[in-house]
Order: C-alpha cells, then structure tokens, then sequence
C-alpha cells in the first residue's frame, strides 16, 4: 500500500529535478543578457561622449578657419581654451596643424623615397619649418609623456575628425600668405575612466 | 477497486512535474523574449545621436571649408590640377587625371593661371570681385578684365572638400542671389577647354564633382546645384553662408552704388543607395 503509494515519487526536488535545467538556463541567459548589454551600453556611450568632446574641441579649433600665428595657437588657444575643455570633460586630446601648401594629398608617390611616411600622420608631432607638404606645422595636446620625433601612440578607440584650415604658406620671403591645411583633432578616454 | 485507488495517488505527483517543467520552460521563454528585446534596445542604443554627431561633424566640416576660403590665397592654388595620385587594383600608387577637373588643369585660365594674383588677394575676394559687375555672372571676368572667381573657387573646394570626396560623398557649390525673385542661382558661364590630345569642347563650370552635372546641358536648373542635388539623394546637407557684394557703377554720374545680397549655398550628399 505505502510502496504503491509513492511510486514515481523521488522526493520533493528530485520530482521538480527536470525543471530545474530550464529554470537555471533562463536565469543565466537572462542575467547574462544584463552584463553583457550593460557592456554595450556603457562602450556605446563611451564612444559617443568621446565624439561628443571631439566635436566640442574642433568648434574651438576651427572658430576662425584660420590658424596663422603659431605661438598664440600654442599657448592661448591649447592652453586657455582646449586643455580645460578636455578637463572638464575627462579626456585626452591631440591637435595636429598639417600644412598642404600645394594641394592636399592622402598617397605620396614612390618616388620620393626621402619622404618619411611615419610623419604624414595626423598623429606625429614633430614640428617641421620648411617642409610644407603634409608636415604638421604644430600641435597641442594634454597626453602625458609626449615625446617628439615620434607619433603620439593613441588607443584603437580615438575618435579622429579632420577639417579645412588656412595656414602659412610663405611663397615670397616676408610676405604672408596663407595657403591650405589641415586640422586633426584626435580625442580618446583613458582606459577605466567614463 | 485498488487501480483506481493507485491511480488517485499517482496523478497529483505526475501533475506536479509536469506542471514544474511547464513553469521551467515558460520561464525559459520569458526569459529569451526579455533577452531579445534588451538586445534589440541594445541595438538601437545610440543610434540617433550618433546620427546628429556625425551630421554636425560635416556642418562644422562644411563651414570650416567656407571659413578657410576667407583666408587661403589664390595664388597657393596655383599647383592644383586635375591629377589625383591613388592606389590601382593591385594597390600600387598611380597618377590620375581627371576629366572632370579638366578645366583647372587649363595653363591659361585653371587652378595655374591664379599664380599672379601673388599675395594680394584671397580666394572670396576674387569671387566678390567675379560678381562685382553690372550684369553678374560667374564668368571669371571683371566688367572686361579677367577676376578669376569661379575658377579659384573651383580650386579651393576641389583640395577642401576631397577628404569626403576620397569618402564617395558628392559636393555642389552656389552662389545664391538673394535681390532675384526667386533666390536663384547665379549663373555660372561655360568655357572652352582643350584636351591634351587637343580636342575642344565647351566645360560646364558647375562648382561640384558628381559628374552628370557637369557633362550635360541645362542639367542643373535655374535654383544650382545644391536644389538639383536634392532629386539625386533624399541626404543633402547644406550651409548657407551671406555675404554683400559692393557693385560700382563709375560710368554713371554721381556713380551709382549697390549693395548685393548673395549668399554662398554649400552642399554635399551621398548618392542614392
């Protein structure tokens, strides 16, 4: 009578033991779910408040469309205006100045095999005087540990915007004449920090 | 008598597991629908300021190229022609020339011609003086002596405008004449170009490198080609930027003097998908 009773009866989890699998793949896919568009969310918005300074830093740059004076760009417009722009919005920045005095220009022909490739980066930072063409004229940024001679190693994730700009282009000794440029403005996060 | 009893036993444990697994699975389900509707949040997440980020990006890149053109002096565009240098298929570096720029490759009146306007004057202030006649065209002349305008401008956004030409976007370029009726486009003349092989044919000097603008007659309207551009991309941003031009009349007597209002219309778009 008390076999019959219980027969198929193996106990009040091991009943329930085949519902478990489920119940368990539906909390883990559905926490998993969490973290990983939680992940999503925070490097989406990352990026987009990366981008956001980086538009914020190029309207500074590029308020007069014209960048002739290269000690007054170094120190008041790095210093007074886009330093603190990038403090207040907790991010790392560059700005090179590249002159294109001849045309501008993305491929270099082979025959110039003097021409140091490295240097057309919109990231390399040593300053050149006289040559023009694709040469960064100058360059502002609040990266610790910079190095000239060198391109400015940035993460993968840096946001580059790239605008039209005149800059010095002396074609007669003393005169000024301002020619075609370009403007980079390279922004990233540092690693940990939203 | 004893079946039906065992079967009143057993029911209520039979009925209890599977209604445990239903419960399992149900909640399994509920969770993959709440697992695709966060991803389906996830996905969308962003999308629509990234659309205004990027779109305030080529304003402000548009602007620039009209800024910059305040200040770059004509005579710095003097090198520019229509040879580009670009990869070929197998990724070697070669030099091109293109037809549609093969009006500024002309030694005599393209991008060369503007070597002797040495540091005195910017590409805007040889678009104004273009424009600063009785009867205003874009014609590259002064009343009768030559202001190469249009051809400057031609230059200047050729180089400004290439990173998003290199992208695949198409750029247009007008002068809106603000006193018209109608707003309309001033009118931009053609010119006669010789080929190297030395063919001639009149050029089309729309400011713009989607090329059915530029090959056919009449193919842009009285409104330019920022108007034109908007039946070829339902994407067409544009900048409109004012400006006045002085126009003198020194034949007259007092000389007669008027005040113009233009403004240049800037465009760029990305062919219909």
């Amino acid at each position: 009578m008390s076999m019959n009773h219980t027969r198929g009866f193996v106990g009040p989890l091991g009943d329930d033991l085949p519902s478990i699998f489920p119940i368990i793949a539906a909390v883990l896919l559905f926490v998993g779910t969490l973290a990983y568009a939680n992940d999503l969310v925070l490097q989406k918005t990352r990026a987009l408040e990366t981008r956001q300074a980086a538009l914020g830093l190029s309207y500074i740059v590029t308020e007069k469309g014209l960048i002739n004076n290269r000690t007054e760009f170094e120190k008041n417009t790095c210093d007074d205006f886009l330093k603190k722009y990038a403090v207040s919005n907790r991010i790392q920045f560059l700005v090179t100045v590249k002159r294109y005095c001849k045309y501008i220009q993305f491929y270099y022909p082979e025959e110039n095999p003097g021409l140091e490739k490295a240097r057309l980066s919109p990231t390399y930072i040593e300053k050149s005087e006289n040559d023009m063409q694709g040469q960064t004229w100058a360059y502002c940024t609040n990266a610790k540990n910079v190095r000239e001679r060198e391109m400015l190693k940035v993460p993968e994730d840096a946001v580059t915007l790239t605008y039209p700009m005149a800059v010095p282009c002396p074609v007669t000794p003393g005169l000024p004449t301002n020619g075609l440029g370009l403007v980079n403005v390279i922004t990233w996060k540092e690693r940990g920090k939203i | 008598m004893e079946r039906t009893r065992k079967n009143l036993t057993e029911r209520p444990h039979r009925r209890r597991a599977q209604a445990a697994i239903f419960d399992g699975i149900t909640l399994l389900l509920l969770a993959s629908i709440s697992s695709a509707l966060i991803f389906s949040f996830v996905s969308g997440y962003g999308a629509q300021q990234d659309r205004v980020l990027r779109s305030a990006y080529i304003l402000n890149y548009m602007q620039s190229a009209v800024k910059a053109s305040y200040y770059v002096d004509a005579s710095t565009l003097s090198f520019v022609n229509n040879e580009e240098i670009g990869l070929d298929a197998r990724g070697r570096i070669t030099r091109n020339r293109l037809e549609i720029y093969q009006d500024l490759a002309d030694r005599t009146s393209g991008c060369q011609a503007l070597s002797k306007y040495s540091g005195s004057f910017s590409v805007s202030e040889l678009l104004k003086r273009d424009l600063a006649e009785s009867n205003p065209k874009l014609d590259d002349q002064f009343d009768t002596t030559n202001a190469l305008g249009i051809t400057a401008y031609k230059c200047a956004v050729k180089e400004l405008m290439k990173p998003f030409w290199y992208s695949g976007f198409y750029y247009g370029f007008d002068v809106i004449d603000f006193d018209s009726a109608d707003g309309a486009a001033v009118q931009v003349t053609s010119k006669s170009v010789v080929t190297p092989s030395g063919r001639r044919y009149e050029s089309i000097r729309h400011v713009t490198d989607y090329p059915p603008f530029l090959t056919a007659v009449n193919a842009v309207g009285q409104a330019g080609v920022c108007a034109q551009a908007k039946g070829v991309s339902p994407d067409v941003v544009t900048v409109q930027v004012p400006f006045k031009v002085v126009y003198v009349n020194s034949a007259a007597n007092p000389p007669d003097r008027k005040l113009r209002n233009y403004a240049l219309g800037f465009c760029i778009w990305h062919p219909a998908q």
